[in-house]
């Protein structure tokens, strides 16, 4: 293609980027070493039949004039980033030199806000992204194998999980797992104890999220592999059973290495989607046990106070923390690439 | 037509079927039940007695 005919079909492309992608991010990265204007005091005095007082009360008009004359508030620096809202260095040395043992140490850290979010988002991540990865692939292969007949019906119900709405789902969760719920009801009598209570319980309410995660993005998986399945060279396949290769051995040394570069798209996707999860959280009012980094942005804009510095500094945040957990994927992809 | 090669062990084909009946499972019952649930009035759905009047609907045929 020529050098001409190139930019000009890059062109929308790069500048919708521009537009919605780059300066978005500029704008938070500003915003986030700027905090808040502090209000205008003034010292005013009140003098009556029984002499003059001294108080002090809030400048209104000269608040709105300084917000009005620097609208972006007072420069920072990382001040906000940390605050102990945020990374919290001056309270982690604290805990560091207070606390006797790792344990101690890990217990201070998470009431520390960001360092509870940034637990529950990793272990989330972490145990969500491999189990899509190996649930969806098991279905696929499992529907793919199923008889023609079947595999509408069987494709529309797998699809089911991903297609409402992440909020209406982890809803329709919740309700079931409510002590009145019918999987409530049954884990109280699996446990023998009338009185239990995921909502109660934080590893129980910790694992019916990772269980909500793993239901609503398998269907995603499945989809891909499914796809990716209907292009698995029937030769080779063939030839494999010549050799005396049996199911699990084609699928060992012919599918799995056919959909590889399929599960570093998903592994991707699901990376990237599991660290921001969100919805779950609201739905089944887990702020108490489970908060999130996304959880923390939401907080910080919600509310009669918006910290806009606070939530644009968590994002910053959320940004470095998908750039780290992507680049080892990205760099074994830029890699193979770059060797063929 | 597969040929008998082609054929797949009967192993196989028991655990294929396990493996979709418990997706299936997964995947629908959620929206199922509360598809059944649409049909009930709140006092049975979310029954203290016995949850079972989800499925008897107690209050609801009253």
């Amino acid at each position: 293609m020529k050098h001409k005919s190139f930019f000009w079909f890059v062109l929308p492309s790069a500048l919708a980027m521009l537009l919605f992608i780059f300066f978005p991010i500029v704008s938070v990265l500003v915003q986030s070493v700027y905090v808040d204007h502090e209000q205008v005091i003034k010292t005013v005095e009140t003098c009556d039949l029984f002499g003059c007082k001294e108080s002090t009360t809030v400048d209104q008009n000269a608040t709105a004039a300084l917000r009005a004359e620097h609208p972006l508030g007072q420069f920072a620096g990382f001040k906000t980033y940390t605050d102990r809202n945020h990374l919290a260095i001056d309270e982690f040395g604290e805990n560091w030199t207070r606390s006797n043992s790792w344990r101690d140490f890990g217990a201070q850290m998470l009431n520390l806000p960001f360092y509870k979010a940034i637990s529950f988002t990793l272990v989330f991540t972490f145990v969500v992204t491999p189990l899509v990865i190996v649930l969806g692939f098991v279905v696929a292969v499992a529907v793919n194998s199923a008889v023609k007949a079947i595999r509408g019906p069987l494709i529309f119900f797998s699809l089911l999980p991903m297609m409402i709405t992440p909020l209406v789902g982890a809803l329709i969760l919740f309700w079931m797992v409510d002590a009145r719920g019918v999987v409530g009801a049954a884990l109280q009598y699996l446990a023998g104890d009338p009185d239990l209570s995921v909502k109660a319980s934080t590893p129980l309410m910790w694992i019916m999220l990772m269980v909500y995660g793993v239901w609503h993005s398998t269907p995603f998986a499945f989809i891909v592999y499914y796809a990716g399945l209907q292009s698995v060279n029937q030769d080779t396949l063939e030839a494999a059973r010549v050799d005396g290769a049996n199911r699990w051995l084609q699928i060992r040394h012919v599918i799995i290495p056919h959909l590889l570069p399929l599960t570093t798209f998903i592994a991707l996707m699901q990376l990237m989607d599991n660290f921001r999860v969100f919805e779950p959280i609201v739905s089944f009012s887990a702020e108490a046990h489970a908060t999130s980094l996304s959880w923390a942005i939401f907080n910080d804009l919600g509310g009669e106070t918006r910290q806009l510095s606070s939530a644009a500094a968590t994002s910053v945040l959320t940004i470095i923390g998908v750039a780290i957990l992507l680049s080892p994927v990205l760099v074994r992809t830029w890699r193979e690439f770059d060797r063929k | 037509m597969s040929s008998k090669a082609q054929r797949q062990p009967v192993a196989i084909t028991f655990l294929v079927i396990g493996v979709l009946a418990i997706w299936m499972i997964l995947a629908a019952f959620p929206f199922l039940w509360t598809l059944w649930g649409s049909f009930k009035v709140e006092g049975d759905f979310f029954s203290k007695a016995n949850w079972a009047n989800a499925l008897t609907g107690k209050l609801t045929v009253r």
